[in-house]
């Protein structure tokens, strides 16, 4: 095996206390709960399947929407291929504004009117709180024809990757490699953002995509897979050294789309300028 | 590498969340609270 340069690993540390994003969704439905015991226990059938059900809807919709709020594969809302209508998250946000209205007019005995409004009310509050997903992919300004096409279909697998490594990153029990992927993955994120913004950029970031990020998605994925079956040492160091190593030449690569925007911006103001002068103006 | 902080949404403002827990209260909560006071 190569010599590589020892990097210092920073010591795993306690990675916090579990989120507590959706946590609210599993606590306001729990009278429902209590109902459908007290239901029970005075022999009210239609009570129980009433209350029961709005319940087992409500845990449907909260669950959802903490795995959408979480991330993960499921969960992740394409920004260039075509995502499902609707996310992980939308999903959960029908569910409860559905378990509202169910809870309203089965169980709390509100007209159907009402209770459509208590659905919309809840989703209004979903959506202040946790922002609904957007329904569309953005679209791609076309250089030429079919190059709309084309620069699309490269982002989709590009996002693919890193969606990918988004996912290993999340197989992988140490903190600071799974701090590390998800940097690099964001910017993976912000590389594909800027060709968006000027599609004419893919060539020169062809070498990233082709090589770098598939690299840094089989790597990650390979050392996702294995490192519970061996106990390496060594194979988590040299893992985090081409991690960082990643993410200098992700990094790299960002800031050379960055100059060339610069750039292209410096020319266009030095050609405005001389037209400008030769107008007689400046 | 240095990013600038992204401006954050006027939406996601501290008095639209502050509504939105209110009109979540006022919903869910409401209603599961109601369902157990008819029983």
């Amino acid at each position: 095996m190569t010599n590589l340069p020892r990097i210092s690993p920073v010591a795993p540390r306690w990675s916090g206390w579990p989120s507590t994003k959706g946590f609210w969704l599993f606590l306001f439905p729990l009278p429902l709960l209590s109902a459908s015991v007290l239901a029970l226990a005075s022999g009210k059938l239609s009570a129980v399947l009433a209350n029961g059900s709005a319940f087992a809807l409500f845990l449907l919709g909260a669950l959802l929407t903490r795995r959408g709020l979480l991330g993960g594969r499921g969960a992740a809302v394409l920004r260039y291929g075509r995502s499902p209508i609707l996310s992980l998250k939308n999903r959960g946000a029908g569910v409860v504004a559905a378990a509202t209205a169910v809870t309203a007019f089965f169980a709390a005995g509100h007209g159907l009117p009402n209770s459509i409004l208590f659905g919309a009310v809840a989703l209004l509050a979903f959506h202040l709180l946790y922002e609904l997903d957007p329904l569309h992919p953005p679209r791609i300004s076309p250089g030429g024809e079919g190059e709309g096409e084309r620069v699309r279909k490269t982002l989709v697998e590009a996002e693919q990757r890193i969606l990918d490594i988004e996912h290993s990153a999340r197989a992988i029990g140490n903190p600071e490699l799974r701090r590390r992927l998800d940097r690099i993955a964001e910017q993976g994120r912000e590389i594909l953002g800027l060709i968006e913004r000027r599609p004419r950029d893919l060539r020169r970031a062809r070498q990233f995509l082709t090589v770098y990020l598939e690299g840094a998605q089989q790597v990650s994925a390979g050392y996702a897979r294995t490192h519970k079956l061996a106990d390496s040492r060594d194979l988590e160091q040299n893992f985090r050294t081409v991690l960082v190593t990643i993410e200098k030449v992700f990094a790299e690569q960002q800031g050379r789309l960055l100059e060339a925007d610069v750039m292209d911006l410096d020319i266009q103001i030095e050609v405005l300028t001389n037209q400008l002068k030769n107008e007689g103006i400046l | 590498m240095n990013q600038p902080d992204r401006p954050r949404p006027l939406a996601r403002g501290f008095w639209l969340k502050a509504l939105g827990w209110v009109l979540l209260a006022g919903s869910v909560g409401l209603v599961s609270c109601q369902a157990l006071f008819s029983i």
